[in-house]
């Protein structure tokens, strides 16, 4: 399951790299599109700067038409010096402010228009239905300075009305003072502002005394920007950069901050009161990611190159089946068929090596399990040897002074010890994997690799112990059958009681005092009277014999003691001792005592006799003299 | 007497038109007479201020080719903004009644006064939108003025200079001098000449401007009979802030 495994870990780094690079991308086209929103909101600004300036120039200039009007001099002749301001006049003076205000372009018509006299007196006006006859304009600054031979414009506001004034003096001869002065009025209302916004192509509102007091805005522009100006007037007055210099730095606008402002404040009285304008510029910010996907228009939709996007999708999704396939259909598949031929009963166990590990280790918790239902019915399995149970622990050290030989790694020691069992092994040990005798199959197994040593059988419940390795099971095999055949490589006690062995022959030619102390006759020449070294099978003590090369046959004499022991052991055990002869038994003592007198070079291998677990067991270990 | 007789009618008509109501309002003809010079060089504080470039009050700003250059100088309008008083050295009482003072065309009319302690101040909007009036640096005093509406305001005791300006207009100010010692207060004609009324006695005739005085004050006799002529005009530009 290994490329699954890591197919939904690169998914999963995908697509977490994936949305780190999208929130990214959202933090990146935030910033960008803000610094280039208050980049193109400082050149509105400059544009309606500039607009308004140009606006008043041309105000100033269309005015002219005022200051020469013959009508409006003859009213100021007539008005000046005079109290009260005689009505011919007003009348005068209102006749000519009409003539001037049919001459003016459309563009650059006024409000109102007013002629003033040199003391600051309105003489007539057009417009300006407030005005009372008593009405001034003298004391603003750019009457005043109208009056003073003077061009000039300004702002005012007029209970919470923008005016831009224009005024221009009324002069009747050259090198005269002037007569008076005409004052154009233009309010500063939504039409202006629309024009304005045409004009500018910018988002504009006016302001004073903390409200606003007229807005223009291009199409699209959501007025509600318009609103969020409100909170940020209040703040204009605490503004630094606004009462300094008569501009604010970019000011994010509304809760969202998808809106940004800058407030200038209007030249003249006006802006010595507060007021001023503001210009917006909306942005289109995203929130998160999905914003990507809810304003993208068909034009961003056609660029997109869907044949990637279906090309990585089925890149992706053939990948994932494949590895699904190779790692989970496929062993799944064979699992099913080993199941369908166990049911059929063209095996006896899964076979292991056909499966993946994780169905392995399925399969191989299975074939436990049958093999231990077939154990619970009375079967018998075929399990791996075990030795100890057959030869008997070995002690970490020797027992008597003739194995005061170093050990190799007595921790590490068996039944026999490591080497002793290495030696008998080979083949023949239990390791895996490797074909059970017989033509059993044998499964395998992590001890496979490991040394010779057979690891311990897991508790089984069988005496003769189970071993997991077991890989198939064999046809049932009596529990008493004696495991000394283990201790050989080759043959089992089944192939040594069926087959006979060569050596047998050899077996009559061993010496006369071996069979004598077999018979009983003479004492075992290495055993102590009375049994010297021999235990009681209840007592569990082993019963020893220092066995000798035969200088024939290379059989000490003292394998037939040893035999008699084991007999005599097996009997009291009640253990069956049919087809259990001698020659079997030396044939099996030889090949064990060779391996090991070469693996441990030795010059000979003691054979003791002991019970182990209610059975007779041989325990063999090698002496140096 | 002949040019006595030219004369007094003129004086009549000039105390009776701009006299303000003073602290000993004569109804008799005047008797001090003089002229004011200077005034073409000076320049109200605000129209100065309002005129630098750096003051941003204007987009545009530039004289007009067709008017000389010696007409182009922002001096006041004498008839309002420049006034003079007459003194003595006693204490003298209120006015019995007030002084009106108009709020229209961006500034006062007068802009300057000269008062008795105590003396009655009204204003009155004659705009027809409102002002919002304050003095400046004495904070109480509720200026809010619809169209036609009138301010009462009591002049303090001592001597002292009051500025009144409007939150909505910055180029309104108008400026009380308070002073204990005015007799009778007039203001310039449009050709720049003055008469007192004033009872027999000395007196010192002051010239004020934005509030302050300006000028030689210049001392005065008055008799029984007889009109005192001033013949050295004030210099109203002496002791102003130069242009």
């Amino acid at each position: 399951m290994i490329l699954s495994r890591i197919w939904y870990v690169v998914l999963a780094v995908v697509a977490a790299v994936s949305f780190y690079l999208v929130s990214l991308a959202v933090g990146q086209y935030n910033r960008q599109v803000s610094s280039a929103s208050d980049e193109e909101l400082k050149g509105d600004t400059q544009v309606v700067n500039w607009a308004l300036q140009i606006d008043a120039r041309r105000r100033l200039d269309s005015l002219i038409l005022g200051s020469v009007d013959e009508s409006v001099k003859k009213a100021l002749k007539a008005a000046n010096g005079k109290e009260p301001v005689p009505a011919p006049s007003r009348d005068e003076g209102k006749k000519g402010l009409l003539a001037v205000s049919e001459k003016l372009p459309v563009d650059y018509k006024f409000d109102a228009l007013f002629v003033v006299d040199r003391e600051g007196r309105v003489i007539a006006q057009t417009g300006f239905d407030g005005a009372t006859s008593d009405f001034e304009l003298g004391g603003y600054p750019a009457v005043f300075d109208g009056l003073h031979g003077f061009l000039r414009d300004d702002t005012w506001v007029l209970d919470n009305r923008i005016v831009r004034v224009v005024v221009r003096p009324v002069e009747d001869e050259v090198g005269q003072p002037p007569l008076g002065a005409v004052v154009g009025f233009k309010n500063v209302d939504t039409d202006f502002c629309r024009d304005l916004a045409k004009r500018t192509r910018a988002n504009v509102a006016f302001f004073t005394n903390g409200n606003r007091v007229a807005q223009g805005a291009q199409e699209g522009f959501g007025a509600g920007a318009f609103d969020d100006l409100s909170g940020e007037l209040s703040r204009l007055a605490t503004d630094d950069a606004f009462k300094t210099s008569g501009r604010t730095d970019v000011r994010p606008l509304g809760p969202k901050k998808d809106a940004s402002a800058i407030f200038s404040r209007l030249p003249g009285d006006a802006g010595e009161g507060g007021a001023g304008y503001a210009v917006v510029r909306q942005k289109v910010l995203m929130s998160s990611f999905t914003g990507f996907l809810s304003n993208a228009d068909d034009s961003d939709k056609k660029n997109v190159s869907y044949i990637a996007i279906g090309s990585i999708l089925l890149f992706g999704i053939v990948l994932g089946i494949l590895f699904s396939f190779l790692e989970h259909s496929r062993p799944m598949g064979e699992l099913k068929r080993q199941g369908e031929r166990l049911r059929r009963g063209e095996i006896d166990a899964l076979q292991l090596p056909r499966l993946s590990s994780g169905f392995r280790a399925i399969a191989q918790n299975v074939n436990f399990g049958i093999e231990r239902i077939v154990e619970k019915g009375g079967g018998a399995v075929r399990k791996p040897a075990d030795l100890e149970s057959i030869l008997g622990p070995v002690p970490a050290q020797p027992q008597m002074s003739a194995f005061s030989f170093p050990m190799p790694e007595p921790s590490t020691m068996g039944p026999l010890g490591a080497s002793a069992i290495g030696a008998m092994g080979g083949n023949g040990a239990p390791g895996f994997p490797q074909p059970a005798p017989g033509g059993a199959q044998m499964m395998p197994s992590p001890a496979a690799s490991a040394p010779r040593m057979a690891p311990p059988p897991p508790k089984a419940p069988s005496p003769v112990g189970s071993s997991p390795q077991m890989g198939n099971i064999k046809p049932p095999v009596p529990k008493s059958a004696p495991q000394f055949a283990d201790l050989a490589p080759g043959p089992s006690l089944e192939s040594l009681s069926a087959e006979p062995e060569e050596e047998q022959t050899r077996v009559g030619a061993a010496p006369p005092g071996l069979l004598d102390a077999a018979a009983g006759s003479t004492p075992p020449p290495a055993g102590p009277p009375g049994g010297l070294g021999m235990a009681t099978p209840a007592a569990g003590f082993p019963v020893t014999r220092d066995v000798k090369p035969a200088s024939a046959t290379g059989d000490p004499p003292e394998w037939k003691g040893v035999f008699e022991e084991f007999v005599k052991t097996k009997r009291q055990c009640g253990e069956p001792v049919d087809g259990l002869t001698y020659e079997k038994f030396r044939g099996t003592l030889s090949k064990n005592r060779d391996a090991l007198m070469q693996r441990h070079n030795c010059t000979r291998v003691k054979f003791t006799v002991y019970v182990k677990d209610g059975r007779a067991s041989l325990k063999a270990t090698p002496v140096r003299d | 007497m002949p040019r006595l007789r030219k004369i007094l009618p003129a004086c009549f008509a000039v105390v009776a038109a701009f006299s303000v109501t003073g602290p000993s309002s004569l109804a008799v003809a005047p008797n001090v007479r003089g002229r004011i010079t200077g005034q073409e060089k000076i320049v109200p504080d605000v129209y100065a201020e309002a005129a630098r470039p750096d003051a941003k009050r204007w987009s545009w700003r530039e004289p007009s080719p067709a008017v000389a250059a010696q007409f182009r100088n922002l001096s006041p309008l004498v008839s309002r903004e420049i006034v003079l008083a007459a003194t003595n050295s006693a204490q003298n009482p209120a006015a019995t009644a007030p002084i009106l003072v108009r709020v229209t065309g961006g500034r006062t009319n007068p802009a300057t006064l000269v008062v008795t302690p105590d003396t009655q101040i009204q204003f009155r909007n004659d705009d027809p939108f409102p002002h919002k009036l304050f003095v400046v640096g004495q904070p109480g005093w509720n200026g809010a003025m619809d169209p036609k509406a009138v301010r009462e305001w009591k002049a303090p005791s001592g001597q002292q200079r009051i500025e009144f300006r409007d939150e909505k207009f910055p180029s309104v100010r108008s400026y009380v001098v308070v002073d204990p010692q005015v007799v009778q207060t007039v203001y310039p004609t449009r050709e720049n000449a003055f008469a007192f009324a004033l009872p027999p006695g000395d007196f010192v005739v002051k010239a004020f401007f934005g509030g302050k005085q300006v000028g030689k004050p210049i001392g005065v006799t008055v008799k029984d009979h007889g009109t005192a002529e001033i013949k050295d005009p004030i210099n109203v530009s002496e002791g102003a802030d130069s242009k």
